[in-house]
């Protein structure tokens, strides 16, 4: 146990969020005492309330990390849990669902997290995507409520593919046996999550800063493509210079950034569309101070199986 | 934050004060850090090979003979000395009801808002919608402990006292009041249905007593959750029995999605709870009117659409 603190690049990256944290705080204080009656006080306070949240969900990370695999592997279990608990309280579902509901909170999460402990990957790879969505669709029907069986069907595929499986393939990177790279796994784990929660923090500032081209209004006005560029490639440049934690060179920790930070964007699209269509502007709005988990890790669903499967495939032999 | 529902969020922190000094502490603002608090401390004894099964074996027989002691012991070991002692912890919660209203807390995720009310002390009726066996276990749980100690939930004879696990719960855990549910048809004549739901009315009165509270559910029965059952009289009768009681509404929301009738496995959903304006009788208002009125008041703290 406790081998993370021993690993001095690990400290340094763990001492650069440090310091980028006590930055954002100052800048949060000086804008909050800045602007004491303006009209920008909301998204001051807003900012400000990020910055907060950032140090707690930080700590949280740190502490799992020091803990060790099992540490990771039940911090992910439970924003798994609390993911898809504000996806499935805000998604339409019959009371025919019940059941099938319970098994996929109950049985097949901690199953996924369970195969991905005990590193028998090809079971945790097909576990949810075939076994479970194989097992769905009848236990709803075996219900016999037929009304919009395939739209139910489909939204809890769906939910527990984005919730359990791709954010599984986070804490499933520590188990990877890269040759040369053996026990500072938790530096990869980190780099996604920095560089893809970066990208999320820089494509708002900028959208904020310069924003005015909108992507895609319908689905969110957020989202503009200064923010998109300014974000991405900030992002990217922040993961390049990263390299050194990696098992990359600084070229190949460009490439991986990049597809991070894209497939971050299209995790938040997506999100966005489903808030969209249930008719919400966020998953913890509904919610007031339960909510928000799934508006934080979207980006991360989407980017980490892909960074996973990258890294398994290139560096593994 | 606004809501986009209009209401203006309110949160009432009912933990106790060591997870209050922690969350002041900045450890964590509500439930998900607690979790995580928990579990990494799991995970720690995990990782230092500390001793968890004789740890909490130990816990549990503890609080085994703390229920024994507590709630079941003889009168008659009571002493002089102890007699206060014994009485002041038999008036206190039981431990299991705790334990019940911490787990219904966890598996519901509730967030509570008193939009029309504060939480007080005194006496009042507090009725909602029902929609599952979570519904009182939840509502309890969401007053603070003092309350919880003097507020007593109005129970089915028929079906809670029908196997000894159901009556245990409501007898000895929550102290229940036990009714009779009398339906109009059954009884012989109107007289005889008169009187069944006079001597009801007085149960009631009875058991709120000078310092009680209820949690009353007037549907009388559990629906499907899609909207809000006509009321039963009785709660019109026990406010003109006791008019110095005020009739507080609440609405639980997606509790029938959690646990719905006729599962007995829960689904950990999410949920709301509303408090609503304290209601009274107007003079000369007539039975039907203000049941309506009540309803209404009950249907109308709902916050997420049909969902």
């Amino acid at each position: 146990m406790l081998e993370a603190i021993h690993d001095a690049k690990l400290v340094w990256l763990y001492g650069g969020v440090l310091f980028l944290l006590l930055i954002s705080t100052l800048i949060g204080r000086i804008l909050k005492s800045r602007h004491r009656a303006d009209a920008s006080r909301t998204t001051i306070d807003n900012l400000n309330a990020r910055i907060r949240a950032w140090w707690k969900m930080s700590a949280i990370f740190a502490a799992a990390v020091v803990i060790g695999h099992v540490g990771s592997l039940i911090l992910f279990g439970i924003i798994s849990f609390l993911a898809m608990r504000e996806y499935m309280t805000l998604v339409p579902t019959r009371r025919g669902d019940h059941r099938t509901l319970f098994w996929s909170f109950f049985v097949i999460m901690p199953l996924q997290y369970y195969l991905v402990g005990m590193q028998w990957y090809i079971l945790f790879a097909i576990m949810i995507p075939v076994l479970a969505c194989i097992f769905i669709p009848p236990s709803i029907a075996i219900a016999g409520d037929t009304e919009h069986f395939l739209e139910r069907a489909s939204k809890i595929q769906f939910g527990i593919m984005v919730c359990v499986y791709s954010l599984s393939h986070a804490p499933a990177l520590l188990l990877l046996k890269i040759p040369g790279f053996e026990g500072h796994d938790a530096r990869l784990l980190l780099y996604l999550v920095i560089v893809d929660q970066m990208s999320d923090v820089l494509q708002y500032v900028w959208g904020k800063l310069i924003g005015k081209h909108k992507i895609a209004w319908r689905v969110s006005p957020n989202k503009t493509w200064e923010g998109f560029v300014g974000g991405v490639v900030s992002a990217t440049a922040l993961g390049t210079a990263l390299w050194w934690v990696t098992p990359f060179t600084p070229l190949q920790s460009a490439g991986m950034s990049l597809m991070i930070c894209i497939l971050g964007f299209n995790g938040g699209l997506v999100m966005s569309a489903i808030k969209r269509d249930i008719g919400i502007k966020d998953f913890g709005v509904v919610i007031e101070g339960r909510g928000g988990i799934l508006d934080r890790i979207d980006s991360l669903c989407f980017a980490a199986p892909i960074f996973f499967h990258l890294v398994r495939y290139y560096f593994v032999p | 934050m606004p809501s986009i529902y209009g209401l203006k969020p309110k949160f009432q922190d009912l933990r106790r004060p060591v997870t209050h000094a922690l969350a002041n502490a900045g450890v964590g603002p509500r439930g998900k850090s607690d979790l995580a608090f928990v579990s990494g401390a799991f995970g720690l004894l995990l990782r230092l090979n500390l001793p968890i099964v004789p740890v909490v074996r130990y816990v549990l027989w503890f609080m085994v003979g703390l229920v024994f002691l507590t709630h079941h012991a003889p009168r008659a070991w009571c002493t002089r000395r102890t007699s206060r002692v014994c009485r002041s912890m038999s008036n206190s919660i039981h431990p299991i009801a705790s334990l019940l209203a911490a787990v219904a807390r966890g598996i519901s995720g509730v967030q509570v808002q008193w939009a029309g009310c504060e939480p007080d002390e005194r006496q009042r009726i507090y009725f909602a919608n029902h929609s599952s066996h979570l519904d009182f276990v939840v509502l309890w749980s969401a007053l603070p402990s003092e309350i919880r100690a003097k507020t007593r939930p109005i129970a089915a004879k028929d079906y809670w006292e029908a196997t000894p696990v159901r009556r245990y719960l409501t007898q000895n855990v929550f102290h229940a009041v036990f009714l009779e549910r009398v339906s109009p048809n059954k009884a012989k004549s109107s007289e005889e249905s008169h009187f069944i739901g006079r001597h009801l009315i007085e149960e009631m009165a009875h058991a709120l007593g000078a310092e009680n509270s209820l949690i009353l559910f007037p549907e009388g029965t559990r629906g499907t959750g899609e909207k809000v059952g006509p009321f039963r009289s009785g709660l019109y009768h026990l406010a003109l029995r006791r008019p110095d009681v005020e009739l507080v509404p609440a609405y639980l929301e997606n509790l029938n999605r959690i646990l719905p009738k006729g599962e007995f496995l829960p689904v950990p959903m999410l949920s709301l709870l509303t408090f609503g304006k304290p209601l009274q009788i107007e003079p000369e208002e007539d039975k039907d009117t203000f049941l309506e009125r009540a309803r209404e008041s009950v249907s109308s703290l709902r916050r997420i659409g049909s969902a």
